[in-house]
């Protein structure tokens, strides 16, 4: 059941999860390992690995979908959506990488191996593996709504992290390999570092850029996401497999474990730290403080409103020389006016003396010897405030009410609320 | 009756709708009319009221503010949208959902900076599997597994009425209008009152106006 909050405040993405994680981190450790067996010519049994990471984070994609039988209909919109990109390059990709490998298999196809139609495939398919390792950055990046993830940093990071995982499948599957182990042990103790000085780089640049990017920056302190990431990304994923390589060289198959946990557990991490920009009732350059206004104001201005659509006029009425004022009693001083708020009509240009003379004349001398201490003296227990300010920063008595409708609180000092 | 001179055919209307925060008391009707009109699954709200106290004792008080979809006019859920689902209305720019296209990808509830859409996956009510009378023809307009948001009643907008949220509100707090018509009643409103628009710097350019 979807749960909204009807609370002015930050809030985490709740769609996107493990299904969505598991994706972006097969599809992009299995096209870089793609690529790596391009470049290096590793066997092709790492090419047939690359595949399966694909096709198997294809499925658990479909999964993620709401209507799955329609998935095919995300080919439409590649002009505008990356997501719809991504479906093209991953459909290009599995076409023309198993056409370019299945010459190893089978000798009955019109092109063999090594030739000019198998290169120019694999060319086809490494450039789309390529693609297939950018557009989960580039498609989060773009988005405005989060701004942990809205940084050009992000697809570079996700780029760096999905070759440290294909080092962590080739590690895995060391015992194929011969010649290539040393430079392969080397890759992956360098991705290590790189992706470590990446990642606290843009943490601490997520941090410093303050409100919904330090929220998610700040969620890893936090259950569940302060063991995953601590134990999971940086123990397991990079410090045990880095020290791994260094110390214990025959261990590289763990090492390899420990970096596709550390490439997975980082990717769902990035997913469920993404906090939504709050609502525009926190933001702090909105000033709110005219909405304390009374609803006197509020009659004058929509009665402004309501003479120009029937004059059609362009400008707002003439003010007029009455001024409306808003008297709010506390603490005592209810029990002796009988009221705790009071309408009170006064000229343009009258001060808060006026004001109490007249609320004297209307209250008896109960009020009058309540709020003053002498002829023209306020008591020293009475606090009046005209809009939020205090009349003894203003002149006292003699501070002015204004030219439009005013609130004034009168507050004994100890008096109750 | 939507105050504008212009018929709703002409593609130039642009609808948008303005909150008068003075007048909002968060009563939260507009919430509940939008569930009784659009028969929204449990838990989803296509409009709802946030509130947020500020100021202290003697002077505090709670300031209401409704939200959502803005129909923005540089909507950022369109372009993500890999089916075309999500789409502009052109004959007044209303950013609407076309459900037989929708694949439930999330990616446009997560583009939304205004967190106005929503993907249930589930077609129970709110007692349950066994649905009510009203829930069984009302839930019908809806296919799990696909995206929802509010339409600002484009059901109602066709038939010259107004949005039941703008229809409920007890006091006037919600306007709308065509905002390409300079002389309809909230483009006036917008002329003479402080106002501001959710978020503007994110570059959405929303069609609600909150007046200040």
């Amino acid at each position: 059941m979807i749960v909204q909050g009807f609370n002015a405040e930050m809030k985490c993405q709740q769609e996107f999860g493990w299904l969505l994680a598991i994706w972006i981190f097969l599809s992009g450790t299995g096209c870089s390992l793609y690529l790596f067996v391009k470049v290096l010519g590793l066997p092709i049994s790492f090419a047939v690995l690359a595949l399966a990471c694909i096709v198997v984070g294809g499925v658990v994609l479909l999964f993620e979908l709401g209507s799955p039988t329609r998935a095919w209909r995300a080919l439409s919109q590649v002009g505008t959506s990356w997501l719809s990109r991504g479906v093209l390059f991953v459909s290009v990709f599995l076409a023309s990488s198993l056409l370019s490998i299945a010459p190893e298999f089978t000798s009955s196809l019109p092109w063999e191996r090594g030739g000019f139609t198998a290169i120019a495939l694999g060319w086809i398919a490494s450039l789309c593996a390529l693609m297939i390792v950018f557009y989960p950055g580039f498609f989060l990046a773009k988005n405005r709504s989060i701004p942990f993830w809205s940084s050009p940093l992000l697809p570079v990071i996700l780029f760096a992290y999905a070759a440290l995982g294909a080092t962590g499948w080739m590690l895995l599957g060391s015992s194929g390999l011969t010649g290539e182990l040393q430079f392969i042990h080397l890759l992956a103790g360098l991705l290590i570092v790189v992706n470590l000085i990446l990642v606290a780089v843009y943490l601490a640049v997520m941090y410093r850029a303050g409100g919904p990017a330090r929220e998610s920056v700040r969620l890893l302190d936090s259950e569940p996401l302060n063991w995953i990431f601590r134990v999971g990304v940086v123990l397991v994923g990079m410090i045990l497999p880095l020290l791994t390589l260094i110390w214990l060289p025959s261990g590289g198959m763990l090492a390899g474990i420990g970096i596709l946990v550390g490439c997975f557990l980082f990717r769902y991490c990035v997913l469920r730290m993404g906090v939504f920009v709050p609502p525009a009732l926190i933001q702090d350059d909105i000033d709110f403080s005219m909405l304390r206004r009374t609803s006197a104001d509020l009659k004058h201005e929509f009665a402004g409103a309501g003479a120009q659509q029937v004059h059609g006029r362009g400008s707002m009425p003439q003010t007029p020389s009455a001024v409306a004022i808003r008297v709010r009693f506390m603490g005592d001083l209810p029990s002796i006016t009988g009221r705790r708020e009071q309408f009170v009509s006064m000229l343009e240009g009258s001060t808060v003396g006026d004001l109490l003379a007249s609320l004297s004349k209307t209250h008896g001398n109960g009020f009058k010897d309540r709020v003053f201490n002498g002829p023209g003296r306020l008591d020293h227990t009475m606090l009046i405030f005209v809009d939020g300010n205090n009349i003894k920063d203003c002149g006292g008595l003699a501070a002015p009410l204004g030219k439009s409708e005013v609130e004034v609180i009168m507050l004994p000092i100890f008096g109750g609320g | 009756m939507p105050q504008s001179t212009k018929s709703a055919d002409s593609p130039s209307v642009k609808w948008g709708v303005a909150v008068d925060l003075k007048r909002c008391v968060g009563c939260q009707s507009c919430t509940m009319a939008c569930k009784m009109e659009n028969a929204t699954p449990p838990g989803v709200f296509w409009t709802h009221v946030i509130e947020k106290e500020i100021g202290a004792y003697p002077l505090a008080y709670k300031v209401f503010m409704p939200l959502r979809c803005n129909h923005c006019s540089d909507p950022p859920c369109v372009p993500v949208c890999p089916t075309g689902a999500s789409h502009v209305r052109e004959q007044d720019n209303l950013v609407l959902v076309d459900q037989d296209q929708c694949v439930g990808c999330h990616a446009c509830v997560v583009a939304c900076p205004y967190q106005a859409r929503f993907l249930p996956e589930s077609d129970k009510g709110y007692y349950g599997s066994k649905l009510t009378p009203y829930e069984e023809i009302n839930y019908k307009k809806w296919q799990t597994g696909t995206t929802q948001k509010c339409t600002l009643c484009a059901h109602r907008i066709d038939k010259g009425l107004r949005p039941a949220c703008v229809e409920a509100c007890p006091t006037r707090a919600l306007a709308f209008g065509d905002l390409n018509d300079p002389e309809s009643s909230i483009s006036k409103l917008i002329r003479q009152r402080t106002n501001f628009q959710p978020r503007a710097e994110l570059g959405t350019d929303p069609n609600v106006f909150y007046l200040t």
